[in-house]
């Protein structure tokens, strides 16, 4: 897809590249500076111990605010309309409910284990924890699998390099510069930078929401989504669009994102007291809130500019039939790029492209330690050295990274890259969810359950669009996930009635 | 729908402000 060849031109400009280039060389020098002072300190974690409130929050929501976050909402807000803020809201009620009752994250912070895996051996044994980290690291893989594609593609948009030649190039530009920020050590904790990330995405998000209604206007917004998607624009149980069971759906994933999900958990077991996390959860709905709300919204704008300019018309809303999901991703920079001022669009850029560097820094650490220290180190008898396990975590990372690029240019995303995320951390999350409900709630809960209902969660690659084709089947990913999840639970339940432990693993304390 | 306007309205700006404030106090 070519725009400039129908002239579509970005005002992206170098005075946005000199800014782009300044504050990524900036935000690494911050971290480089600050970690020549904190090297001796290495058991503290981001959101942890004692860290002041207003930096603790900054940082809580700045980890939240990722660039692939903002473009697979702005891409549901383009296809979904109004309808699409359910999403916010139902991860904000859970993340408050988390909060106010502990709920899966208070037992885990009590058993004082940081990774899933490590609740798995503790409640289940050494084999689940084998599984169980092999499910979750090729589930969280497949899970960032489009993180390069997808911050390409936000590249391409706002700088108006939209050629195909220029996604590959861009694609490899990316991984080249995450695989050396992650060489430096990574900014993935360093509360400074941060914060600073926070003070500019906050800014340059509201401001552009602001920006976006003035040059749209509210009421023309309303009524031109009114008019090309009617009641399914707004209505979330509307069958034409959502539904309920997408509603349904969209409460596990907003439970699987604060309570589930490795990261989330990480931030909760490092918290210093029981108060303090169920504090950081009552906090951070305001985050789960408005990481998916504001970019749904830009998503909308970005859907009433396009319905408001013939050119853009044929090529992102074309006439009876649905827009390429590749073409619906680029939707929303595409319109910053015309709608945001040279300067502006250069800090909005270079915030989002620092935060995309961030994220994807910290899923690659996160994945390759999984791998390293849930999947092979237990394999050994002894364990591995501090220097295999080194050795380990830099060769799967730079795997992971190749795997990524590869995956980003041959698979054919065919569905909205939400509910893509949302399939492929179902392979995983089904499971884990009926493991820790069960695992922390329910004495009975046994091992052969454990095994039966990680396995099931292999059935929700049956979402994934690539598979439906190949079946020759057409089900709702909302479905699918739903379905998978009852089959879990089920066979946790069966798997422990018919074949209870005999034993507790012996480090596991009711 | 016109519910769902509301709501949606309502909820958007409510939200937008939250943020907001809270973007402020926490800078």
């Amino acid at each position: 897809m070519d725009l400039s060849a129908v002239g579509i031109q970005s005002s992206f400009r170098i005075l946005d590249w000199g800014i782009v280039a300044v504050y990524l060389i900036g935000i690494v020098a911050v971290g480089v500076y600050i970690k020549r002072y904190i090297s001796n300190v290495t058991d503290f974690i981001v959101a942890g111990r004692g860290l002041k409130i207003f930096l603790g929050i900054a940082t809580m929501i700045g980890t939240e605010l990722g660039l692939v976050t903002v473009m697979y909402s702005a891409q549901k807000g383009f296809t979904g309309g109004f309808a699409a803020f359910h999403i916010a809201l139902a991860s904000a009620i859970t993340a408050l409910v988390v909060g106010l009752t502990g709920f899966i994250v208070v037992p885990l912070r009590k058993m004082k284990v940081m990774t899933i895996p490590e609740f798995y051996e503790r409640r289940f044994g050494h084999g689940v924890r084998i599984l169980g980290g092999t499910i979750l690291a090729l589930s969280g893989i497949l899970n960032m699998g489009m993180f390069l594609k997808a911050g390409s593609i936000f590249v391409m948009g706002i700088t108006g390099m939209t050629e195909d030649i220029h996604l590959k190039i861009i694609m490899t530009a990316l991984l080249v510069m995450v695989l050396l920020y992650t060489a430096l050590g990574g900014m993935v904790s360093v509360v400074v930078s941060d914060y600073i990330q926070f003070v500019l995405l906050s800014v340059s998000l509201v401001a552009t929401c602001v920006l976006s209604i003035k040059s749209l206007g509210w009421h023309n917004i309303i009524e031109t989504v009114s008019a090309l998607k009617g009641q399914a624009g707004f209505d979330p149980f509307d069958a034409e669009g959502f539904g309920a069971s997408y509603v349904i759906w969209m409460f596990f994933l907003g439970l699987v994102s604060c309570a589930v999900w490795q990261t989330a958990v990480i931030r909760a077991c490092s918290m210093e007291s029981v108060r303090s996390v169920k504090r950081l959860y009552v906090w951070s709905s305001v985050g789960f809130l408005i990481r998916n709300l504001l970019p749904f919204f830009l998503g909308i704008s970005a859907f009433v500019y396009m319905a408001d300019d013939p050119s853009l018309k044929s090529i992102f809303l074309p006439e009876g039939a649905d827009a390429d999901p590749q073409v619906t991703l680029m939707a929303m920079p595409v319109f910053l790029s015309r709608l945001l001022p040279a300067g502006l669009l250069g800090i909005v850029a270079a915030g989002m492209l620092a935060a995309f560097m961030s994220t994807h820094d910290s899923y690659l650490l996160c994945w390759s330690s999984v791998l390293t220290q849930d999947v092979v180190a237990p394999c050994f008898k002894n364990g591995l050295s501090s220097k295999a396990r080194l050795l380990l975590t830099r060769v799967f990372i730079v795997t992971i990274g190749i795997f990524i690029l590869v995956w980003g240019l041959w698979y054919d995303l065919g569905q909205d890259l939400w509910d893509y995320m949302a399939i492929s951390g179902a392979i995983y999350f089904t499971g884990a969810i009926a493991l820790l409900i069960f695992g922390l709630y329910w004495k009975r809960a046994s091992k052969v359950g454990a095994y039966l209902s990680l396995t099931s969660g292999f059935g929700a690659v049956v979402g994934l669009k690539p598979v439906q084709t190949a079946l020759g089947i057409e089900v709702s990913s909302a479905i699918v996930g739903l379905v998978v999840i009852a089959l879990a639970v089920a066979l946790m339940v069966a798997g422990s009635l018919l074949y209870p432990d005999r034993n507790k693993p012996s480090d596991y304390k009711e | 729908m016109n519910f769902w306007i509301y709501f949606w309205t309502v909820f958007f700006f409510a939200s937008l402000a939250v943020f907001a404030g809270v973007a402020i106090v926490v800078s």
